[in-house]
């Protein structure tokens, strides 16, 4: 479901910046609101995608200290990280709620649409992640729980 | 209080954290300590995506996995292997070729290491490469890619720092390829001595067949190259119209990709540019607290007390980024660093085309550095060899790169000659 929704995203970015293209320099009549549209689509797909490539264990991150621990010590720093980036994700979800609250009036230039449509991708990306983030510590504490 | 936030990055990034949440966090707990209200994690964030520039991030990275997928990038490997495969430690040159051409496809040196070394690492040993040479000599040309176009580094390094990415495209051209050259030198010397050698000659009508079936896949890298010197494209427009060129070249030309394996390629795109994007953004924010605590400018003042000389700045930088590179990734050292340095860069009155190159040149000689070297490591995986082994084998490489950093570094010309030849002097 979400692989659909970030797949689509992206495909819109493409067609549209390639639909910009034809347009400025085949039509000559450049379209005001492509770049705004893929821009908002970049967005989108980067939060939700946050929380997919979270799920997935796919961000970029140092290993050489996860390399040398084993078993129970690795899970253990696994659960303290895990809970540590917890209010990171709290912070995206309120905050993107605020400034979904207070932008939702202002207009954007190119497509005309309400600026909220940036902001809300922050408080459902931030949504995406803690959700991620609970089963995860969650699946740490039952792992480590089982050993004893 | 930089201590904290500096400090606290650092132990975040040590413990594992993923980058982006490391730079995230540490900037989270700067904004409760000092005061500063929440909301500004959700805006800068979603600000630093919000970039025009960026936009050819996710475009490139497509363009890649497409062109991966849809047999491109293995028509490009065997025409490469045809022309120069059957002298001794041909395919070494190969390797550092097709590696440095169709590489950088994913902004991560390492998983550009893997997938590129995980066709011609088996390729090496299979015709009696020694498993320690061939991961090593993987592990310097996988990151080189990074120098030369088409480069999703550069194009990063260009939007985070505020330098021409058309310019750097051409900047780390010469260093780049004086760079593949000296490699393909130093390997072909050992491949010499210790017989490494020689596939079957390619026929002329082998040749001719290979040249053929290359012809269609070469247009990508030139479309963007081409659309971005020429002025007609902006970068992102251009990476556009890759995307566009490989999926016809993939799906209705070659057939490599159907309809149905399609949705899992983009995945891997979306995946791939996400992970690279979200520490954009999150950086953006680390960005705002440090111009908050004026780092840039107490940075600066330091530096230039240490010394005026433009020389000192530069050593210091290039260890410091030697020291980072051996266990983070290019792109990660690129977004947090960048946009501190450039003002002490500007101070300095240094070109910032010839810095960004330096710096690229430099993450390359880092990522291969023993005891840590994360594309090493990689290359030595794939390869099936131990890192001690592979660490021993790497040095002469090593070399080879360092010496064309220093000449790069005490060379401007390298990097600012051809930028200012043809983009004209800005």
């Amino acid at each position: 479901m979400l692989k659909i929704v970030v797949n689509t995203l992206l495909w819109v970015m493409t067609a549209d910046v390639f639909t910009g293209v034809i347009f400025r320099y085949v039509l000559e009549k450049p379209l005001v609101w492509a770049d705004e549209l893929a821009l908002i689509c970049a967005v989108w797909m980067t939060l939700i995608g946050a929380g997919v490539v979270y799920e997935e264990d796919q961000h970029l991150y140092v290993d050489f200290l996860a390399e040398r621990l084993r078993g129970h010590k690795k899970m253990v720093l696994e659960l303290i990280i895990n809970l540590s980036i917890m209010p990171l994700f709290l912070v995206l979800i309120k905050g993107g709620f605020a400034l979904v609250g207070t932008t939702y009036t202002s207009i954007t230039p190119g497509l005309k649409i309400s600026v909220a449509v940036e902001y809300l991708p922050a408080c459902i990306g931030g949504a995406l992640l803690m959700l991620f983030n609970v089963e995860k510590i969650v699946g740490n504490i039952k792992m480590l729980s089982s050993e004893k | 209080m930089v201590l904290v936030l500096l400090g606290s990055l650092f132990v975040f990034i040590v413990i594992g954290m993923p980058i982006a949440f490391s730079i995230g966090l540490s900037s989270l707990i700067y904004l409760a300590v000092c005061d500063y209200p929440s909301f500004l994690v959700a805006q800068r964030t979603v600000q630093g995506v919000y970039s025009y520039p960026f936009l050819a991030l996710p475009f490139f990275v497509f363009a890649g996995m497409l062109m991966d997928s849809g047999g491109i990038t293995e028509r490009l490997m065997k025409l490469a292997s045809a022309l120069v495969g059957h002298f001794k430690g041909g395919l070494a040159a190969v390797t550092v070729t097709a590696s440095v051409l169709f590489g950088a496809l994913s902004g991560s040196g390492v998983g550009d290491t893997a997938a590129i070394g995980s066709i011609m690492i088996p390729a090496m040993t299979k015709k009696g490469y020694e498993a320690s040479f061939a991961a090593a000599l993987m592990g310097c040309s996988g990151v080189l890619a990074s120098l030369i176009p088409p480069s999703l580094t550069t194009v990063i390094i260009g939007a985070v720092g505020g330098i021409s990415i058309g310019g750097l495209l051409l900047g780390g051209l010469i260093p780049g390829i004086l760079t593949a050259l000296s490699l393909i030198a130093v390997s072909t010397i050992i491949s010499i001595k210790k017989g490494y050698g020689g596939e079957k000659k390619a026929t002329f009508r082998e040749r001719c067949i290979a040249i053929k079936r290359s012809l269609i896949p070469m247009m990508a890298p030139l479309i963007i190259l081409g659309g971005i010197l020429s002025g007609i494209f902006t970068v992102t427009e251009a990476a556009v119209v890759a995307v566009v060129y490989s999926l016809f070249v993939a799906i209705v030309v070659y057939k490599e990709i159907s309809f149905k394996e399609l949705p899992d390629v983009t995945f891997k795109a979306v995946k791939i540019s996400v992970s690279i994007m979200i520490i954009v953004g999150m950086a953006s924010l680390f960005g705002w607290v440090l111009t908050a605590e004026r780092i840039p400018l107490i940075l600066t003042k330091l530096f230039i007390s240490i010394s005026p000389n433009k020389w000192v700045f530069l050593v210091i930088i290039n260890l410091f980024v030697l020291f980072l590179g051996t266990f983070m990734e290019t792109t990660a050292i690129v977004i947090i660093l960048i946009p501190i340095l450039m003002p002490v860069v500007a101070a300095y009155h240094l070109n910032p085309i010839y810095f960004g190159i330096i710096f690229l040149l430099n993450t390359c000689i880092g990522a291969n550095t023993p005891p840590l070297g994360v594309t090493l490591m990689t290359a030595s995986k794939i390869a099936n060899v131990s890192f001690t082994k592979a660490s021993r084998a790497v040095w002469p490489f090593l070399g080879a790169t360092i010496i064309s950093l220093i000449l790069t570094i005490i060379f401007p010309a390298l990097t600012t000659a051809l930028p200012s030849l043809i983009l004209g002097s800005h």
